[in-house]
C-alpha cells in the first residue's frame, strides 16, 4: 500500500462531486458527525502509512496517526480550504511526526540501526513473507538514518507520490529546497540499501555529492 | 546534447519528471542510465514495501477514538470537562486505554446515527448525509467476520480492506463469501421479513463510489452494486467493486480497479 490516493483536482468553478473532500469536509463543519467520521476513515489508511514510514516504528505511528486524527478533527473548523484536504491532512500529519520524532530524540530506541541494512533480493519473491518483514525493516532503519526533512521529503515523493509543488506546499518551502532535500536524501539512502552503508546510529544530516 | 553530466539532484530531479531538460543527456548516456536504474530500484523499494500493521487492529476503532476525544461539537467523551485540548500532548499509555473503553461507545452512537439518518432521510440535509457516506463505507468493515453490511445501502455488503489479491479467482472467490455472509446476516437480522429488493440504481448513488462512474463508463451489462471493499494489487490501493445483473441470466461481475485512476485490474463472475 502506498499512501497516494485518490486525490481529487477540480477545475475553478467546477461542481463538487458527491462523497468528494470537499462535501464531507463542508457537511462535517456544519456538524454532520458521519460526514467526519467517513472524512477521517477515508483517509486514515494513507496517514497511518506515511506516519510508519516518518517515525519508522509501529508504535509511534499509531500514536502520531491517532494525534494526527484528533488534530485533523478538531482543526476542521480552522480549515478555510484554500489547499486541499488531502494537502492539509499531509501537513498536519508530517508535522505531527515530526515532534514525536523530536521528542524520540529524548529517549533511547533500543536496537535502531544495529545491523548496515541491505537491498532485498536473492529470495522468493514479493510473496514471501519473511522477505517482507525483512524489507520493510531493512527502509524504515534506513530512513531512520535520514535527518527528518529528507525523510520527511522521499517519503511524500516516493511513497506518497505528491510532486515536487505539492511537496512544497505541505511542508511550507520552496520548490527547490524539496528539490535538494529528495535528491539529498535519495543519495543517502542510495548506498544504505546497498549494504555499504556504516553502521553507526547517528542521523546523517549532509551528504557528499554523488556524481552519476 | 549536454556533454556535462547531470548533478545527483538534476538527475533525481529528472527522474521525477521534474528536469525535463536532462533527457536528452540522459537518454545517451550509459553511465546516467545506470544510475537511474539504481533510482528507480530505491523508489520502488519504498513504494512497495507494506504497511507494518493493518489499521485499527490492536486498539480498537481509531477514527471513532479520535472523533470522542477531539471534544467537537461531534465528540462528547474524553475531551469535555477539563479533558485534552488542542494543542495538548496526547497522553500515550492512559489516554490508549480511555480510548479503547471509549471506542465501543462512540462507535454505538456513530452507527445509530448512520441508521437514523438513512431511514428517516427525507429532508435536503439527511440526503446530503447519505451521499456523503457512501464512498467511505468500504473502511467501514467488519473485520470479525470479513464482510459487513453497508448501513446506507443495505443490499450493499461491505468487504473492508481484503489485502493482496493474489489472482481473479481469489478475488472471485472472497467476494462470493462474503456476499453469501451478508446475505445470511441479513437473513439473521429479519428472519421473518422477505429479503429486501435491492435498490435500484438511482442517480443519487450512481457514481457516488470510488470509480463505480468509471465502472459504468467501460463496456458491459452493469446493474447495482451489490459489493465493495478495498485491497491491494501490486502495491497499489486497489477498490473491489461487484454488480449484480440486471439485464441477462443473474450474474455477478468482480472488479479489481487501480484507486488512483481507476484502471481496470482484475475482473471476474459468480455465476
Amino acid at each position: 500500500m502506498t499512501c497516494a490516493g485518490p486525490v481529487p483536482e477540480r477545475g475553478a468553478g467546477s461542481v463538487p462531486e458527491r462523497g468528494s473532500d470537499e462535501v464531507l469536509v463542508t457537511a462535517a463543519k456544519g456538524g454532520d458527525a458521519v460526514a467526519l467520521d467517513a472524512l477521517l476513515r477515508r483517509h486514515h489508511p494513507r496517514l497511518l502509512t506515511l506516519c510508519a514510514r516518518l517515525t519508522g516504528n509501529p508504535t509511534d505511528a499509531d500514536d502520531a496517526c491517532q494525534e494526527t486524527l484528533v488534530a485533523l478533527a478538531r482543526g476542521l473548523d480552522r480549515f478555510d480550504g484554500r489547499s486541499s484536504f488531502s494537502t492539509w491532512a499531509y501537513r498536519v500529519t508530517t508535522n505531527t511526526c515530526l515532534d514525536e520524532l523530536r521528542r524520540r530524540r529524548r529517549r533511547p530506541v533500543p536496537g535502531l540501526l544495529e545491523d548496515p541494512p541491505s537491498l532485498p533480493g536473492g529470495s522468493d519473491g514479493p510473496d514471501d513473507p519473511a522477505e517482507t518483514a525483512t524489507r520493510r525493516i531493512d527502509i524504515d532503519r534506513a530512513l531512520g538514518r535520514l535527518a527528518p526533512e529528507f525523510r520527511q521529503a522521499v517519503v511524500l515523493r516516493d511513497l506518497c507520490q505528491l510532486s515536487y509543488a505539492e511537496i512544497a506546499e505541505v511542508v511550507d518551502v520552496p520548490v527547490g529546497t524539496v528539490r535538494s532535500r529528495i535528491a539529498r536524501g535519495r543519495a543517502l539512502l542510495l548506498p544504505l540499501l546497498s549494504g555499504t552503508g556504516t553502521s553507526s546510529g547517528n542521523p546523517i544530516t549532509s551528504a557528499e555529492r554523488p556524481r552519476p | 546534447m549536454n556533454p556535462d553530466h547531470p548533478s545527483f539532484e538534476d538527475l533525481s530531479a529528472h527522474y521525477d519528471g521534474e528536469a525535463p531538460e536532462w533527457a536528452e543527456h540522459v537518454a545517451g548516456c550509459a553511465s546516467c542510465t545506470s544510475r537511474l536504474g539504481e533510482l528507480t530500484t530505491l523508489t520502488d523499494t519504498i513504494a512497495q514495501a507494506p504497511p507494518g500493521r493493518v489499521p485499527g487492529d490492536e486498539h480498537g476503532d481509531p477514527v471513532a477514538r479520535a472523533i470522542e476525544t477531539a471534544d467537537t461539537p461531534f465528540g462528547h467523551g474524553a475531551g469535555q470537562g477539563g479533558g485534552t485540548r488542542s494543542g495538548d500532548p496526547v497522553r500515550k499509555g492512559e489516554q490508549r486505554r480511555r480510548w479503547v473503553l471509549a471506542a465501543s461507545a462512540a462507535a454505538v452512537v456513530i452507527v445509530s446515527i448512520a441508521i437514523g439518518a438513512v431511514v428517516a432521510s427525507k429532508g435536503p440535509h439527511r440526503q446530503m448525509t447519505r451521499d456523503a457516506l457512501a464512498p467511505s463505507a468500504p473502511e467501514r468493515s467488519d473485520r470479525a467476520t470479513g464482510g459487513g453490511v453497508d448501513a446506507a445501502a443495505v443490499a450493499v455488503v461491505v468487504g473492508g480492506e481484503l489485502g493482496m489479491v493474489p489472482d481473479r479467482a481469489a478475488l472471485v472467490t472472497r467476494v462470493a463469501a462474503d456476499l453469501r455472509a451478508g446475505e445470511q446476516r441479513r437473513s439473521a437480522a429479519a428472519p421473518d421479513s422477505p429479503v429486501p429488493a435491492p435498490p435500484a440504481p438511482a442517480q443519487g448513488v450512481v457514481g457516488a463510489r470510488p470509480c463505480e462512474g468509471e465502472a459504468r463508463g467501460d463496456p458491459g451489462d452493469r446493474g447495482e452494486v451489490v459489493y465493495q471493499a478495498t485491497a491491494e494489487e501490486a502495491g497499489m490501493s486497489a477498490v473491489v467493486l461487484a454488480f449484480r445483473s440486471v439485464q441477462g441470466p443473474d450474474s455477478v461481475t468482480v472488479e479489481l480497479r487501480a484507486r488512483s485512476d481507476c484502471r481496470l485490474l482484475l475482473q471476474g463472475a459468480i455465476p
